[in-house]
């Protein structure tokens, strides 16, 4: 199983191989589509953060593309907003094009319109998880229609992703493994993720509210409010899934993500090193048990490994 | 020329509660119907756009009894399934299996959320199909006043639609009333819309805070928990200072907009959703 990680800082490529980078991944931000489809008009899902995370040109990433493939990585380009107009799809074709002439690996793809794009182009298509690739049949349409790897939900469970791979071995997966946890599917979040506000989200977790049942006396009230405080202040503030690694491994997932492409890079490092230690440690383990004893943590661990809250798979340890 | 609308009640999502309190469902139609000032209603959805939980959850008893309302009424109903987990999926098809057979002489359509159940619908029933709401991912975010306030041209038809639809007998589309307008001139020819209103849907996910309510801390806020329905007791309602109701329902985050204008079609189907966020508690 290899680290994909996100590529937002050019001068520090080596220090993520460093610290275990197997494979990269990113987005770039184009004045010229902002210019034809507007300000709102997104490339990939961050493209509202401008340069904040997508630093790179298009121009740029092509000598990135480049300069990570002579390093013997691999590197894929991300197209991950929710969906495409006609035209806007003519006009990735060009980027698509452009693409299939370098090294590159794969375009990472929301939807079957930039899948029948990158087959067209002749370009390796890896499935978002913003296409919402939540069970095997959903797996299979895509599998017949040329997907290289399917990146899954991370509202999944460990076992579902078990059922998923085992059901059809032949397909490359990939899984969510460190940062931004979400609350909400990525697939069908469909509220804008820009520098001016915070995403849908936290615009939730931060408004005025009723909180109202239909049962009456003082618990069942209590109980919905109690519940929705948790839910506000404690759960996925951050996201961890180190310790489902061992069950990964097995499974024999390609690849597990980092996300964070607006983050710093010595932040990304560090949770590469701890993700790349504990994969390392699983591939030793005899047993499930035996990695859950050995397996290394964060340095966050006092906060973030507390009552499951901010696992990505919490059924790993809270059964 | 005036635009057709053909008026459609949504009960999925709230179902349980109509059976409930209205015990049969002639009177639930009734009523919805008198609410909203209308006289007719020529179709109802049920089953769920959102949750696999949900749609598990509904009984063939509540099932039977809309369909035996609906043959004394003469109004067609159509399914609508949710994207199921993987380890509800087959569940799911046996619940649709048994749902169909329970409604076999008004049930003439289905509307699906996902590849995957396009698919299989298509191969296993002989209904015609619509695209759900889940298909139609045009951002929707009223905070930002500038982009919410234009005229949606949907980015869903494209060239691969077009194939898409001559390999699935696909006879509509479900949009949700995302911005100020939406205009449908590019729909494909033979396409019915529908219009979900008066909310939009804005964001959901498989982790149902709800569901979460009655669950220990250690095991709260995971993917598809198995439910006691707690959705159909509790409600979130959001105030951000704004005219849009926002609302948590079930696993959905909504907001509402009745007054979204429709062009570009002379024919479209109103699939009102009959909540009340004012008097709901």
């Amino acid at each position: 199983m290899k680290v994909l990680v996100p590529l937002n800082n050019r001068e520090h490529i080596d220090d993520y191989l460093k610290a275990g980078a197997g494979e990269f991944y990113i987005g770039f931000y184009d004045k010229a589509w902002v210019e034809r489809f507007g300000d709102y008009a997104d490339i990939n899902r961050l493209t509202g953060y401008k340069e904040d995370a997508n630093p790179f040109d298009f121009d740029t990433i092509l000598e990135i593309i480049e300069e990570v493939k002579n390093k013997g990585i691999m590197i894929y380009v991300t197209f991950n907003s929710s969906m495409y107009s006609g035209e806007q799809l003519e006009f990735i074709r060009q980027y698509f094009t452009r693409l299939q002439k370098t090294r590159v690996d794969g375009v990472i793809v929301s939807c079957m319109e930039l899948m029948e794009l990158a087959r067209e182009t002749g370009v390796a298509a890896v499935v978002s998880t913003i296409s919402g690739v939540y069970n095997s049949d959903i797996v299979k349409f895509y599998k017949e229609r040329g997907a290289k790897r399917i990146i899954l939900p991370r509202d999944l469970l460990v076992e579902e992703i078990g059922t998923i791979s085992a059901a059809l071995p032949d397909m490359e997966y990939e899984v969510f493994m460190m940062r931004n946890g979400c609350s909400f599917s990525d697939s069908n979040c469909l509220g804008l993720h820009r520098q001016e506000m915070c995403a849908i989200c936290s615009s939730l977790r931060n408004s005025k509210k009723e909180v109202l049942t239909n049962e009456k006396g003082f618990q069942p009230l209590h109980n919905t409010e109690w519940n929705n405080f948790i839910y506000n202040h404690f759960f996925h503030q951050d996201a961890c899934g180190l310790c489902a690694l061992y069950q990964f491994v097995k499974m024999g997932i390609a690849a597990c993500k980092i996300v964070g492409r607006s983050d710093e890079w010595e932040a990304i490092c560090h949770d590469i090193a701890f993700v790349k230690k504990n994969i390392d440690i699983a591939e030793k383990c005899e047993s499930e048990e035996e990695f859950l004893e050995e397996m290394a943590f964060p340095n966050s661990r006092k906060a973030i490994c507390k009552m499951g809250l901010s696992c990505y798979y919490p059924e790993i340890r809270f059964q | 020329m005036a635009m057709r609308q053909d008026y459609c009640l949504n009960f999925c999502e709230m179902i349980q509660n109509l059976y409930e309190k209205y015990v049969n469902f002639d009177d639930a139609i009734e009523h919805c119907l008198k609410e909203e000032g209308e006289e007719n209603c020529q179709r109802i959805y049920f089953g769920s756009s959102f949750c696999g939980q949900h749609f598990l959850h509904i009984t063939n008893k509540i099932v039977s009894s809309l369909a035996e309302a609906c043959m004394r009424k003469g109004i067609k109903l159509t399914l609508v399934i949710p994207t199921f987990s993987e380890r509800n999926l087959d569940r799911g098809k046996d619940k649709i299996k048994e749902f169909a057979a329970f409604c076999e002489n008004c049930l003439d359509e289905m509307t699906v959320n996902d590849f995957g159940m396009l698919d299989f619908v298509s191969k296993n029933y002989q209904v015609n199909l619509n695209l759900g709401r889940l298909f139609m991912k045009d951002y929707r975010d009223p905070r930002y006043e500038q982009y919410f306030h234009q005229i949606l041209a949907p980015k869903i038809f494209t060239g691969y639609l077009l194939n898409l639809l001559e390999q699935y007998p696909i006879t509509g589309m479900e949009f949700d009333p995302t911005h100020e307008g939406i205009d449908f001139s590019a729909k494909p020819e033979k396409i019915q819309i529908g219009i979900h209103l008066p909310y939009c849907y804005m964001t959901v996910g498989h982790i149902c805070e709800f569901a979460s309510i009655p669950v220990e801390l250690e095991k709260k806020f995971r993917p598809n928990i198995q439910c006691q329905n707690e959705c159909m007791k509790n409600l979130i309602r959001y105030h951000f200072d704004d005219e849009y109701k926002w609302m948590r329902l079930g696993k959905t985050i909504y907001f509402w907009n009745k007054s979204c204008k429709i062009v570009g079609t002379d024919q479209i189907r109103v699939i009102y959703f009959p909540y009340k966020w004012e008097v709901a508690q």
